[in-house]
């Protein structure tokens, strides 16, 4: 015990991978400060890189900033990192822009998005791009997986997946994600499972599916009903924010990293009813004993202004015995 | 089926898909007369098996119905022709439009109408330039909308049944008519 709370401690500045142990995809283990309430940081769509036009620099820069001032425990990114994932000079600006996160020693736990693939065959080759983003990785360590989980605390799993490889019934990830979930219902003291992956499975309905992750919503509206834990998804590639609930599950839409803005219409029973057309911002969840509070924390970058900043909205998960 | 580049990311697509799967930029296919007919012929023959399986079927518990939540509309198409790729909806909540240019080139000196019908322009509204792919789709207020005797179109009374876009491209002028 006492060894599993020093290797939990340790943790916090340093993730690793305790559950290596096993065949498959590594579980990362942060550990929950003992005041007791966990502050994790969600976002996605930063898009660090040197191109141009695609990113909005300064945007991108004062979120990092602001997270940073957050001190949290853990920030988890749902993918486009980067711009272009064959590209090693993209993963060396995000190193460069995020040096601060890193002397803080927080960790960073990235899933995988289209942009991260970016550049490389999807049919002959990704490797050149995945070996880009294990090695960016290094620490954690990711390979050879594409989808792994990170432990918050004794009560929050992560489950981070790669929507870009299947999700369907017969698929390996489907397979691990189902189990991941069993598991963690049969575990009490898990109240919260986050799914994050890149695409979002309810979004608004003007943007065309983009893979399997239609497969994740039908799974969780059959399955949800009969969990003991909440289940929260965060997807990224819209490039704005969204919220949704549907069949008890919360949905977010939080791609508002830096990347060109994405005008969204909020369909579909969207629940934030946000009237602003571009929102960058990242999502700052607290996990305090059966509660998690989600709020949105936006950035108007400005350079004659100063940055405004404002948190239009919020939210929060009970969990309910 | 072909590759071909996606237009909005350049990534590779295949000709058979749907919508690009990198970026969800919808994919314009035109298919030749002879893809057509067989579309044609085993869409009667699907339709027929499914009337024959419902008729002689015993009706069961129907799931229930989920109902789009009432500000949810997204334009049809309405009418035929080579016109503009454009993918519309509208927020019947927040009153707001938004026009996405699926094709690979932009489209200039457009103008908009709502409920426009016969000789009546309806309510429009002029953009200078509407760039393709999605970061660049135009995001309008309905109450933006002005007739002829320059009233505003009220969203608070007044519903938003077609919306027509009509635009100079490098191909001339076309048109988009779509209706909610």
């Amino acid at each position: 015990m006492r060894l599993r709370g020093a290797l939990l401690a340790w943790c916090v500045s340093a993730p690793c991978a305790l559950a290596c142990a096993n065949d498959g995809p590594p579980r990362f283990y942060v550990a929950a400060p003992p005041e007791g309430t966990l502050t994790f940081v969600v976002y996605g769509d930063t898009r660090f890189t040197q191109h141009d036009g695609v990113a909005n620099a300064p945007a991108r820069r004062a979120l990092v900033a602001a997270i940073s001032r957050e001190s949290p425990a853990a920030i988890l990114v749902g993918g486009d990192l980067v711009y272009r994932g064959d590209d090693p000079d993209d993963y060396a600006a995000y190193r460069s822009e995020t040096a601060e996160w890193s002397r803080r020693g927080i960790p960073v736990f990235p899933a995988l998005g289209n942009h991260e693939l970016r550049g490389c065959d999807a049919r002959r080759d990704e490797s050149p791009c995945l070996e880009n983003w294990w090695r960016s990785f290094e620490s954690l360590p990711l390979r050879p997986y594409r989808w792994y989980s990170v432990a918050l605390g004794d009560s929050l799993l992560a489950l981070v997946l790669d929507s870009d490889a299947p999700l369907t019934p017969a698929s390996a990830q489907r397979a691990w994600l189902e189990r991941q979930i069993s598991d963690a219902d049969s575990d009490a003291r898990v109240r919260f499972i986050l799914i994050l992956l890149h695409y979002p499975p309810v979004r608004d309905p003007i943007f065309a599916r983009a893979r399997d992750e239609g497969e994740v919503q039908r799974y969780l509206s059959a399955r949800a009903p009969s969990l003991r834990a909440r289940v929260i998804v965060v997807g990224s590639h819209i490039h704005n924010y969204e919220r949704f609930e549907r069949d008890g599950v919360t949905y977010l839409v939080s791609g508002g990293g830096g990347a060109k803005p994405l005008p969204v219409l909020r369909m579909s029973g969207e629940l934030s009813g946000l009237k602003t057309p571009v929102n960058f911002h990242y999502l700052r969840f607290t996990l305090q004993g059966e509660r998690l509070t989600g709020t949105m924390v936006r950035c108007a970058p400005s350079a004659e202004a100063g940055d405004a900043w404002s948190e239009p909205d919020r939210f929060e998960v009970t969990y309910h015995h | 089926m072909s590759l071909r580049k996606c237009p909005d990311c350049g990534q590779d697509v295949s000709s058979a898909a749907i919508a690009c799967p990198h970026c969800g930029r919808p994919n314009r296919r035109s298919s030749s007369p002879i893809e057509l007919s067989g579309i044609l012929v085993i869409a009667v023959v699907c339709a027929g098996v499914l009337i024959w399986r419902l008729s002689s079927q015993h009706p069961g518990p129907a799931e229930p119905a989920r109902a789009l939540p009432p500000e949810t509309a997204i334009a049809q198409p309405a009418g035929a022709g080579a016109g503009l790729a454009a993918t519309v909806g509208y927020n019947r909540r927040l009153f707001l439009l938004r026009v996405q240019n699926g094709d690979p080139y932009a489209w200039t000196n457009c103008q908009l109408s709502i409920n426009a019908q016969g000789i009546s322009a309806g309510y429009t509204r002029d953009v200078e330039t509407i760039r393709p792919g999605i970061t660049e789709a135009a995001l309008l207020a309905s109450a933006e909308f002005v007739d002829g005797d320059g009233r505003r179109f009220d969203p608070a009374t007044q519903e938003v049944a077609t919306l027509d876009v009509a635009c100079e491209t490098p191909g001339g002028q076309r048109s988009y008519g779509g209706r909610f």
